[in-house]
């Protein structure tokens, strides 16, 4: 019961580190929390949804189909929401202007798929079994892939020379134009790569859920995560989420229905134990 | 024997492997402009963010009067009497001109919001303000947008709000920066007057005719560390200055 | 001459309330629309403490709606299992989810920006679970009925517009309360932290102290609009006070300009209202609405106070350069 626990735990932990890593290659590109993120997300678990249960591709080309999706819905996202904002004064009208973008694209799945929940085909079915520790390979699976994918994401962002050029672009955007590095590229880029992972969390969690539009709640927990894990950075996004994971996991040992707020409740003690999480520096404006 | 109102004994700041601020020590009397020179990079707006709080400081000790503020929080220091100015002015955008001066009389008061709320208003404002508007010279209707003001006006509001605030001490950053001849002559009898009322003015400043003509005390900077201090004379004919300003001569 | 532009503001205002009041009842007799006026009056008042925090200090949070559950639930459970009289049961409520709101922002607080509307987003989150699910306290997820009528010692509350009177006054005196904060040192301070919080540090304003006071007032004023709703609705269930609640309390006072309070208040009543309205929408009526929210965020950020005053503004300039121009003026 603890290993099952901790494999679910571990594998939801990974599937908030997605999420939560699309979120924090978008805090730090344009500086605003994306409140569609979870959207995003939900989007993902809908078009994975379409391609196999309802058009019925095999993985690969449904991979490479939802991933030119993912990035194009991403794109899109990026040109409606945040570019006519770019230069606003006020960040507060990007944040509710992302508010709007979640009702939108809550609708806009609710039309075309309907608002009754949908079952997903598990990717992979059947578990390993040990004596009396089940493990399936569900879970087993989506481990694999997101570290997989955390790795590339952070080889990415923080050795690669492509990585250097989008967080100066995000650190300093005037800056970043005058030294040729062509703005809307990177902030696209990033864009399209935080709703891939958003999307390719959708898809790894579509069987262990229903598809539905409330889906996109899980974005609180991927937040959870980054503030746990200590803001700004890659690597406490995912170890929080993680962690995140795990608590969710285990909270089920004592509660059902309270999981989510002891999540949250977590959240507010870190927040007032240690501010700056568990890997967070402390930040310090330069005047 | 007068004592300092700003002191610094032995203040040491790190940034990663650089050296911003390397044991120093500075002290400011009341009534005098103590200017802080050095060349680009010696340190000197990191002092300013030090004294004022925005860093804090890795060793040494920072005293306000008689107060040991060292470890007190940036806006504390603030009530305490700490003054500051910035080299691009920080007002409050969407506000009113009116609303930025009343933010430094709230600071002089600190009479507390609920007696805020209660009270009447803020009195004696107008003439506060009008005093330091005429030295200044500035033609200022207080309902304007704050973002219709010039920028030379904006330089000399900033100075005019810190004094508003009626503080012990008062931190410029190179309030001449991009001003006209009239315009620098507008600030420094703005901070001669605040030296009269017995502030400790400190200046950052590069234009060194005005720092000449206005400073009776002058600390040089450079890499951190004071390598020269003293009354305007001395200091235009100190070598070390001289040295780290231009460089030394190569003898052939 | 700024002294008779006040008098002037103020006799305004007073003129329209009075109108409102009386003429409102009178032109809409159908008890449906009394009832949507009603509504609109009390998110009007918790939106007055949403205006506090964000408008004055720039924090966006999605708490409002679970402050306000919390207000409503309090008295739900002072009148009914306690049979408080109602006025006390206003008291306590207020007072208890203030005491809360401390609690919780001290712990909110310490986050910035968008970091802070997270949090604030799993704070409502949490509200909710847990008035829906603690059934001994709040009913779960059948609520707290039962809720008598509101009884001031001097007046009653029997019919609709008995409630809209009360309501009217007690929004009334709420704005002006928000509109004297907004010319204080609060008020100030606030404004300080939302547009330059170094300029604020150096004017010796303590930035968590004063957000966490706003978020304070935000639960004072909430939780006054929830315990009013209690009363009304006689019932109360935790499907009031959403995440989705909050979101619209956010666009409301967007739309009608934050930095306004009769702006917050048109706010309120257009998207009040107008679901009735748009009712020949049908399902489309939530697509609209997100467009509408990202079209309003990019054409008129400021709402409709904020247009006001930059028509005003042009008008003002105009006026002054037409003065220089033909050499009049000083």
């Amino acid at each position: 019961m603890i290993i099952q626990l901790l494999l679910s735990g571990i594998s939801m932990g990974m599937i908030y580190a997605l999420m939560a890593m699309g979120l924090i290659l978008i805090v730090k590109a344009v500086g605003v929390l994306n409140f569609a993120h979870g959207e995003l997300f939900m989007l993902g678990a809908y078009i994975t949804y379409m391609l196999t249960v309802q058009m019925g591709l095999p993985l690969i080309p449904m991979l490479i189909c939802g991933l030119i999706l993912f990035a194009f819905v991403g794109l899109m996202f990026m040109f409606s929401v945040y570019w006519p904002l770019r230069n606003a004064s006020w960040p507060v009208t990007i944040t509710i202007s992302t508010l709007g973008a979640s009702m939108v694209l809550k609708e806009l799945a609710r039309f075309i798929w309907g608002p009754f929940p949908l079952k997903a085909k598990p990717i992979i079915s059947g578990a390993l079994s040990f004596g009396k520790i089940t493990l399936e390979y569900q879970y087993l699976f989506i481990i694999g892939v997101s570290m997989l994918l955390i790795l590339v994401v952070f080889v990415l962002f923080e050795k690669l020379y492509i990585g250097k050029i989008m967080q100066a672009a995000a650190q300093g955007r005037y800056a970043a134009e005058l030294m040729g590095i062509p703005i809307v590229v990177t902030i696209a880029a990033t864009f399209m790569i935080s709703t891939c992972l958003s999307g390719i969390g959708g898809w790894l969690s579509a069987p262990l859920f229903l598809v539905s539009q409330s889906l996109g709640s899980m974005a609180l927990k991927a937040f959870a995560g980054i503030v746990v894990g200590g803001f700004g950075n890659i690597t406490g996004a995912v170890i929080g989420s993680i962690l995140i994971g795990l608590v969710e996991s285990y909270s089920s040992l004592f509660t059902s229905v309270y999981r989510d707020a002891v999540v949250f409740l977590v959240l507010i003690i870190v927040l007032l134990v240690r501010p700056q999480g568990l890997l967070g520096e402390r930040i310090s404006e330069k005047a | 024997m007068t004592k300092p109102i700003l002191e610094l004994k032995g203040v040491c700041k790190r940034f990663g492997g650089v050296v911003a601020s390397d044991y120093v020590d500075f002290s400011v009397y009341p009534g005098s402009i103590h200017a802080l020179i050095g060349p680009n990079g010696a340190g000197k707006t990191t002092m300013l963010n030090l004294i004022s709080g925005i860093y804090q400081v890795d060793e040494g000790e920072i005293h306000l009067g008689q107060q040991q503020i060292t470890k007190l929080p940036a806006h504390q220091r603030s009530r305490l009497g700490m003054g500051r100015t910035f080299q691009a002015p920080r007002f409050l955008q969407r506000a009113n001109i009116r609303e930025n001066l009343l933010i430094a009389i709230d600071l002089k008061d600190q009479t507390g919001h609920v007696r805020s709320f209660l009270g009447k208003g803020i009195v004696g404002f107008e003439s506060e303000l009008k005093r330091l508007v005429e030295v200044a010279e500035l033609d200022l209707d207080l309902e304007d947008d704050i973002t219709s003001l010039a920028y030379g006006q904006s330089k000399l509001l900033e100075i005019v709000r810190a004094m508003l605030a009626r503080p012990k001490v008062m931190l410029v950053d190179e309030p001449a920066a991009g001003l006209n001849g009239n315009e620098q002559g507008r600030v420094i009898a703005l901070l001669k007057l605040a030296a009269a009322e017995g502030i400790g003015v400190v200046l950052i400043e590069h234009h060194m005719d005005m720092v000449l003509s206005t400073c009776n005390e002058i600390t040089v900077l450079n890499f951190g560390k004071v390598i020269a201090e003293g009354d305007p004379q001395s200091i235009l004919h100190n070598e070390h200055v001289i040295e780290a300003y231009l460089g030394r001569k190569k003898s052939c | 001459m700024r002294e008779k532009k006040k008098i002037f503001k103020i006799l305004a205002v007073v003129v329209i309330c009075a109108a409102f009041t009386l003429l409102v009842p009178k032109l809409i007799p159908n008890q449906y629309m009394i009832n949507i006026v009603n509504n609109a009056l009390l998110y009007f008042i918790a939106i007055l403490g949403l205006s506090v925090m964000l408008g004055m200090g720039g924090q966006v949070t999605f708490s409002i709606a679970g402050t306000m559950g919390i207000g409503a639930f309090f008295t739900a459970i002072f009148c009914v299992k306690l049979g408080w009289h109602p006025l006390m049961a206003i008291l306590g409520s207020v007072v208890a989810t203030m005491a809360i709101a401390l609690v919780l922002g001290l712990a909110l607080c310490r986050l910035k920006g968008s970091y802070f509307a997270f949090g604030s987003i799993a704070l409502v989150h949490i509200l909710y679970n847990i008035m829906l699910n603690w059934k001994p306290i709040t009913g779960g997820a059948d609520g707290i009925s039962g809720i008598p009528k509101l009884d001031l010692v001097f007046y009653s509350c029997t019919t609709k517009e008995n409630y809209f009177y009360v309501f009217i006054v007690v929004a009334v005196l709420c704005g002006m309360i928000v509109g004297r904060i907004r010319t204080s040192s609060l008020g100030r301070s606030l404004a300080s932290i939302r547009d330059n919080e170094i300029a604020a540090i150096c004017m010796g304003v303590n930035i968590y102290q004063t957000k966490v006071i706003s978020f304070i007032i935000a639960g004072a004023f909430s939780s006054l609009a929830g315990s009013l709703l209690a009363f009304q609705n006689t019932n109360i269930t935790a499907e009031l006070f959403t995440f989705e609640q909050s979101a619209i309390f956010l666009v409301m006072s967007m739309l009608g300009g934050i930095e306004s309070t009769i702006g917050v208040f048109v706010g309120t009543i257009l998207l009040t209202v107008m679901p009735e309205w748009m009712r020949v929408l049908a399902s489309y009526y939530k697509l609209v609405y997100g467009i509408g929210v990202i079209l309003l965020m990019i054409f008129m950020p400021m709402g409709l106070a904020g247009l006001v005053q930059t028509i005003y503004k042009k008008i003002k300039r105009r006026k002054k350069a037409k003065m220089k121009a033909s050499g009049v003026g000083s």
